[in-house]
């Protein structure tokens, strides 16, 4: 059985169908991406599955229990963290404190089972793993757009899921930055036995890092599969890769 | 090291002050221990305004709709129970805390409409709450005295002494609640949701029960001043308990003063009490005390947003 | 002659929807603002105040030719347009969200009363001293198929549809209605594809205050206002749009129907005391009941 099972989920917003009939299933330990041009959808779909948007049809199932439609703090309950696309860092609370909140708040720590005390302390353990030892007593508002990204992360871990959801965590970083961010994402299966479901725009490092691979375009899943195989697909590069792809760089150069 | 002789030395402050306080009947004109009552009473309304305008970052306008609904409620229960006036002091007791449960009560009902909005519309729904009490505490003139408002006979009054010592106490509270709020992990989420209400929402903090939360917790030391005021005056009208400065006065203080610091709006209530009883009393300006105020509700948001506490603090780092 | 319950029924009905277009007009000014400024006008109930008493003072007491006196009180609003929008609106608009919020609550309200106070002073200072605006617009009274109907409010409910119409040209048939429909839809889009926002908000405050000066005359012609009427008046124009929409302009008419009629049957059936509470009720139960409003999207 998947961890994750999304089945036939769709969204409207006025006129713009965001998502249609969407199915995926994510197992146990795997790193997921999804990719696909901007307004693909990709961000509504984590929208529905983490309870920001309820969706118009369609159900996401969570280790066998439906969760379609429970609100945002239930679904972190439930054991699916994620991220932001434009960060949410907590901007004037320390690092410390950013990190403190997800235990504090989370699945791990809900109805006041970890004390603040505790949070904080674990909270330091964490931030080793973000590379953000240092800065606990920063603003997170002083942080670089990389620290941020990071923070983010580590606070989303420290609420204790099973499920990940990264949010394009590499946007906006330089090649070092990225790649540091990418060996943080690979190790993170083994390190936190949890399971990673993420969106990316930079195709070569998505390919590197997952180990299965989904496109979305126009709100429908295109292809998915090994990631190479998705890649080489031939409706991939034309629909996706191709045309567009190339007109999207052409036009950033 | 630094930081411990800061506490140190705040915490000598307000012993320093309390002492003070306290002592002042023993030394002052009946006057001033009334301008202070007064004050005191303001300040712990702006400070309880905070718990919502600071902590959370929502704007209540109506936080004197907690103060005059329980002094409503109190006179109402002394005034119409009558087996209430034949116990003695514990019958005015007895009918505060029934006035301050069923403020709360309210205060916890209110949430399902106010917490539907954010920002701007939140603060003028409460404000719109506000108005709504007053009509209605206006118009049901069987139970409230409509226009001509409430009196309780005169031995139920609360004379000026204990008055104020009471109020010294509600103040002290209500500032301590505030301070234990900050360390605290209730605190902890309504500061997440005031910095970012998605990003709290999925780190797992229920923000509908947050900010409900939130609201009953600040309407309690401001029922609890409503109470007191209506005891020590006696009389109580719309005018008095749910006028417009009832609803001013926190914002004002609290903002001037600092938002979302501990002593901030205890600074602004000084402050702002300061200029009230200067221009009632002292200075005769050819101009209404509700423009002035209207003014530095302006000035303040144009000019100086954090207010005047957060202003020198910031500089000193 | 039509029987008294059938005359009384039809002069309800219609001082309840003159009352709820005029509401509707005033109400869509406040909300076009909203929506593409994003800042929330306390103060807009204010200049319907201060339209019914610049126009009694001018009228009634200087006694100044109709058209002479309309074309002085259109520069005046303009005027105020002006200065509200560049001294209260423009310095907010480059601040980060939640200080926009705080600014624009403490700036707006703070005005709304100074106003209060300082026209309620004054007036009973130099003018008269129970300040109260009214203006006599003696229509004549229409009679059709046996029922007599105020021209008074006919005219009103005539006014307000031409203006709802103007309305909905502005909006789209003009660049700047199409300006404004871009920004309250998507903010950032209307931002990047080179809307200025500056000149969108100057423009929709002149249009805004005129409109809703305007409709404070109106008002006064068949009822009083009060210095402190502002306030009030702002809460009214806020429940109409938690009814009908941010930045819709059937939602505002609809909206100011359903508050308007609401307030005329209330003062009716129970007496002036209670109208308010209606409306205030009205604004609770649709946020409890249906927070997305009864006719569309409410943005939050």
């Amino acid at each position: 059985m998947p961890l994750l099972e999304v089945t036939d989920v769709s969204k409207r917003f006025g006129g713009v169908q965001a998502l249609n009939g969407v199915t995926l299933g994510i197992e146990a330990g795997e790193i997921f991406g999804l990719i696909g041009p901007n307004g693909a959808g990709k961000t509504t779909l984590f929208n529905v599955i983490s309870g920001v948007y309820y969706p118009d049809g369609g159900r996401v199932v969570l280790q066998g229990t439906d969760i379609t439609g429970l609100k945002p703090h239930e679904i972190c309950g439930r054991g699916i963290a994620r991220t932001f696309q434009l960060v949410q860092p907590f901007a004037e609370m320390t690092v410390l404190d950013n990190v403190g909140a997800g235990r504090l708040f989370g699945r791990e720590g809900r109805e006041g089972r970890i004390s603040l005390r505790r949070a904080r302390d674990e909270a330091r353990d964490l931030l080793r793993f973000g590379k953000l030892e240092g800065r606990e007593v920063r603003r997170a508002a002083t942080l670089t757009l990389s620290e941020r990204k990071r923070l983010e992360m580590v606070r989303a871990l420290a609420t204790g899921p099973t499920l990940l959801l990264l949010d394009e965590v590499m946007a906006g970083l330089n090649q070092a930055e990225a790649e540091e961010m990418g060996e943080i994402v690979r190790a993170l299966p083994q390190a936190m036995r949890l399971t990673v479901l993420f969106i990316e725009h930079n195709v070569r490092l998505v390919t590197g890092l997952c180990t299965r691979l989904a496109v979305l375009d126009y709100g429908q899943i295109i292809a998915q599969g090994e990631p190479e195989a998705v890649v080489r697909d031939e409706a991939v590069i034309r629909a996706y890769l191709g045309d567009r792809w190339a007109r999207r760089m052409a036009s950033r150069a | 090291m630094r930081r411990w002789a800061a506490g140190g030395l705040q915490g000598l402050a307000v012993a320093a002050g309390a002492g003070l306080l306290l002592a002042l009947p023993q030394v002052a004109t009946r006057d001033i221990v009334t301008a202070v009552f007064f004050a005191l009473i303001f300040i712990t309304l702006a400070v309880s305004y905070d718990i919502l305008g600071g902590f959370l970052g929502y704007l209540n306008l109506g936080q004197g709709a907690f103060f005059g609904l329980a002094g409503y409620v109190l006179f109402i229960l002394i005034v119409k129970v009558a087996f209430l006036q034949h116990l003695g002091p514990a019958g005015p007791a007895l009918a505060v805390l029934a006035a301050v449960a069923f403020t709360a009560l309210f205060a916890r009902l209110a949430a399902y409409p106010l917490f539907q909005l954010r920002g701007a519309y939140f603060a003028m729904a409460t404000f719109g709450l506000m108005l709504l009490l007053g009509h209605l505490i206006t118009n049901l003139g069987g139970l409230t005295g409509g226009a001509y408002g409430l009196y309780i006979p005169t031995e139920l009054y609360l004379p000026l002494r204990p008055a104020y010592t009471l109020a010294l106490l509600l103040t002290g509270l209500s500032v301590a609640l505030n301070a234990l709020l900050a360390r605290s992990r209730l605190g902890m989420g309504l500061q997440a949701i005031r910095q970012s209400e998605l990003a709290a929402a999925a780190i797992g903090i229920d923000l509908f029960r947050y900010k409900s939360r939130a609201l009953v917790l600040s309407s309690l030391p401001s029922a609890l001043a409503g109470c007191l005021f209506a005891l020590y005056s006696g009389y109580i009208d719309v005018q008095n308990m749910l006028g417009a400065e009832k609803t001013l006065f926190p914002v004002i203080m609290a903002m001037l003063g600092g938002s979302g610091t501990v002593f901030g709006p205890v600074l602004g209530g000084v402050i702002v009490r300061a200029i009230d009883v200067s221009l009632k009393n002292y200075l005769v300006l050819p101009v209404p005390a509700l423009g002035i105020y209207g003014l530095i509700l302006m000035c303040i948001g144009l000019f100086m947003p954090q207010g005047i506490l957060p202003f020198f603090l910031r500089r000193r780092l | 002659m039509a029987p008294p319950a059938v005359q009384t029924v039809v002069e309800l009905l219609l001082g309840g929807v003159s009352l709820g277009g005029l509401y509707g007009m005033m109400a869509f000014a406040f909300s076009l603002a909203l929506a593409t400024t994003r800042i929330l006008n306390v103060a807009h109930g204010g200049f319907l105040v201060l339209g019914a008493a610049l126009a009694m003072l001018f009228f009634r007491f200087l006694h100044l030719h109709f058209l002479l006196g309309t074309l002085l009180l259109l520069a005046i609003f303009l005027l105020v347009g002006l200065l509200f929008e560049g001294a209260f609106v423009r310095p907010l608009m480059g601040r980060p969200p939640h200080a926009v919020l705080v600014g624009s609550i403490l700036v707006t309200f703070g005005f709304a009363l100074a106003l209060e106070a300082f026209l309620g002073f004054y007036w009973a200072d130099l003018v008269d001293p129970q300040p109260s605006f009214t203006i006599p617009f003696p229509a004549p009274t229409l009679q059709v198929f046996g029922l007599t109907l105020s021209g008074t409010r006919l005219t009103i409910l005539a006014i307000a549809m031409l203006t709802a119409g103007l309305f909905h040209l502005l909006l789209t048939r003009t660049k700047m209605g199409k300006a404004a429909r871009a920004m309250s839809e998507d903010h950032e889009g209307a931002l990047i594809i080179g809307i200025n926002p500056r000149r969108l908000s100057i423009r929709i405050y002149l249009v805004g205050v005129v409109v809703t000066a305007f409709s404070g005359i109106l008002y006064s012609t068949t009822a009083p206002l009060e210095p402190y009427s502002g306030l009030p008046l702002t809460m009214i124009a806020l429940t109409i749009i938690v009814i009908g929409g941010v930045g819709s302009l059937p939602g505002a008419l609809l909206g100011g129907v359903l508050v308007g009629t609401a307030e005329v049957l209330t003062t009716f059936l129970a007496g002036g005391a209670w109208a308010p509470v209606v409306y205030l009720l009205v604004f609770f139960l649709v946020l409890v009941v249906r927070p997305e409003g009864l006719f569309g999207v409410r943005e939050a």
